[in-house]
């Protein structure tokens, strides 16, 4: 798992990120499992011992959508229930402490974006993730805002997902059930294209949840820390950040777009031991 | 206190899962409905199941369960032929049935179940959501049910006729329709 490295003095072994990918792994099989079962119930073939809930009822965003609703009438929006309810609030637990680690860690179109960018990373080499100039993209970063409100308003109004026509988490795992609509494929259509030229562009610029999760990092509990005095500012970090996030500039990473992957950091890229760490404010 | 990824994982397992057997044991992980409507909490109609709350996955029996609506009355009201086990009829069911209907722009579905319940126990309603009925429906509400003005315009603008000979007529208008189109093309 680990790989013994470097020049730098300080440092003596690397991993190579199995630990986060094993967990990407675990969620992504989960979920694909969980919605096969569910199709496999309706027609009475459904594996007992795993769960056959729907993919709305295990989306922790749907808890989000249904706040409004829930709270206004007791009732949830339409395909939610109580379990969208849980798991949002296990989900902010976990962005309390340390981030969005959903995003980073569990969400399987998060992953299934990164893995798809390993091609685009292998044909540009360099140029991935860096064709956006900076004076457009750091706006463009904002969108997901509008679109964060823009569903709960909706939502709320309308008493149903509205979203759920465009949805492209929802178009990955059921793509093969005929239930999906037409704007959900052409979205994902487009992200798994826009994949190949940017890491994670949903995750970036539109997905709601990641822009609410987001505004965790202000106030997180560990949070991405650099430690000046060792830092030798080659850079490494910045290269490394999926997110296009400066690492190299800032003391503590606050970015509403970091995902605590900690993949700036000295157990990643970083080439001097705990030079840039996940850590909480006494933390060294 | 410093965190690496092992560490991270282990919080992330023990978090979520543990976050969801919580849950079961409390008894608020559900990931389906109960088929048991929620009662409306406030104003005149305090203690009666609320029909918005119907969901697509609620058989025909919980509807007449709980809002005491006779079978019969469901079945004739949605076109259900003879032979069809009413009482385990889902309501998202007729969303299957009245598919083609999508075709004029129109639905007959669980919002149409919700109106007919909502009339015919006299709950309220909001008319603005643009749902429709089958006329077999409507037929039953303005007879059984108490009616307003309001009420009584807004179904006889969003009746559908659901009878297989308008269903026939429709076939037919469209395969002419076909043909005429074709002969003026060549």
């Amino acid at each position: 798992m680990a790989k013994s490295n470097q020049t730098v003095k300080g440092v003596k072994t690397k991993e190579k990120g199995y630990i986060r990918l094993f967990v990407q792994i675990f969620f992504f099989t989960l979920v694909g499992l969980i919605v096969i079962n569910h199709a496999l119930e309706e027609s009475g073939k459904g594996i007992s011992w795993l769960s056959s809930a729907s993919l709305h009822a295990i989306c922790p965003f749907g808890g989000v959508v249904s706040i409004y609703k829930f709270v206004t009438t007791g009732m949830f929006v339409k395909k939610i229930h109580e379990s969208s309810f849980v798991l949002m609030f296990i989900m902010f637990i976990l962005a309390v402490g340390f981030g969005p680690l959903f995003c980073g860690w569990i969400c399987p179109l998060g992953s299934f974006q990164e893995w798809f960018g390993k091609i685009g990373k292998k044909i540009f080499k360099k140029r991935y993730n860096n064709f956006i100039p900076n004076k457009y993209d750091k706006y463009l970063r904002y969108l997901r805002y509008g679109m964060l409100a823009l569903i709960i308003y909706k939502t709320a109004t309308l008493g149903y997902l509205v979203f759920w026509n465009f949805d492209p988490y929802y178009t990955l795992f059921n793509f093969w059930t005929g239930e999906v609509a037409i704007g959900g494929l052409i979205v994902l259509g487009i992200i798994i294209l826009a994949s190949l030229f940017v890491e994670r562009p949903w995750c970036k610029y539109l997905c709601p949840y990641g822009a609410l999760l987001g505004i965790f990092n202000t106030f997180r509990i560990f949070k991405i820390k650099r430690n000046p005095s060792t830092c030798i500012s080659c850079g490494a970090c910045d290269r490394a950040c999926p997110m296009n996030i400066t690492v190299s500039k800032s003391r503590v990473v606050r970015n509403h777009q970091c995902i605590s992957c900690l993949k700036c950091t000295s157990e990643y890229a970083c080439p001097v031991a705990g030079t840039v760490q996940f850590a909480t404010k006494g933390g060294e | 206190m410093k965190m690496k990824s092992i560490s991270i994982a282990i919080i992330i397992f023990l978090i979520v899962f543990s976050g969801i057997e919580l849950a079961k044991i409390t008894g608020y992980w559900r990931t389906e409905s109960l088929k048991i409507p929620i009662k409306i909490k406030t104003g005149e109609f305090a203690g009666e199941y609320n029909p918005e709350d119907i969901r697509g996955s609620y058989r025909f029996s919980d509807i007449a369960k709980y809002f005491e609506i006779p079978l019969e009355d469901l079945q004739k009201a949605f076109g259900l032929p003879a032979d069809e086990d009413v009482a385990n009829f889902q309501c998202k069911e007729l969303k299957e049935i009245y598919g083609y209907l999508e075709e004029e722009g129109k639905e007959i579905g669980t919002g149409s179940v919700r109106l007919f319940v909502a009339l015919y126990k006299g709950l309220p309603y909001d008319l603005s959501e643009d749902t429709c009925l089958p006329l077999p429906a409507v037929e039953i509400l303005k007879e059984r049910a108490n009616l307003s003005d309001e009420q009584i315009k807004y179904l006889e603008t969003h009746s559908i006729d659901i009878s297989e000979d308008s269903t026939t007529k429709t076939e037919l208008e469209k395969e002419e329709a076909t043909v005429e189109k074709e002969d003026s093309d060549v």
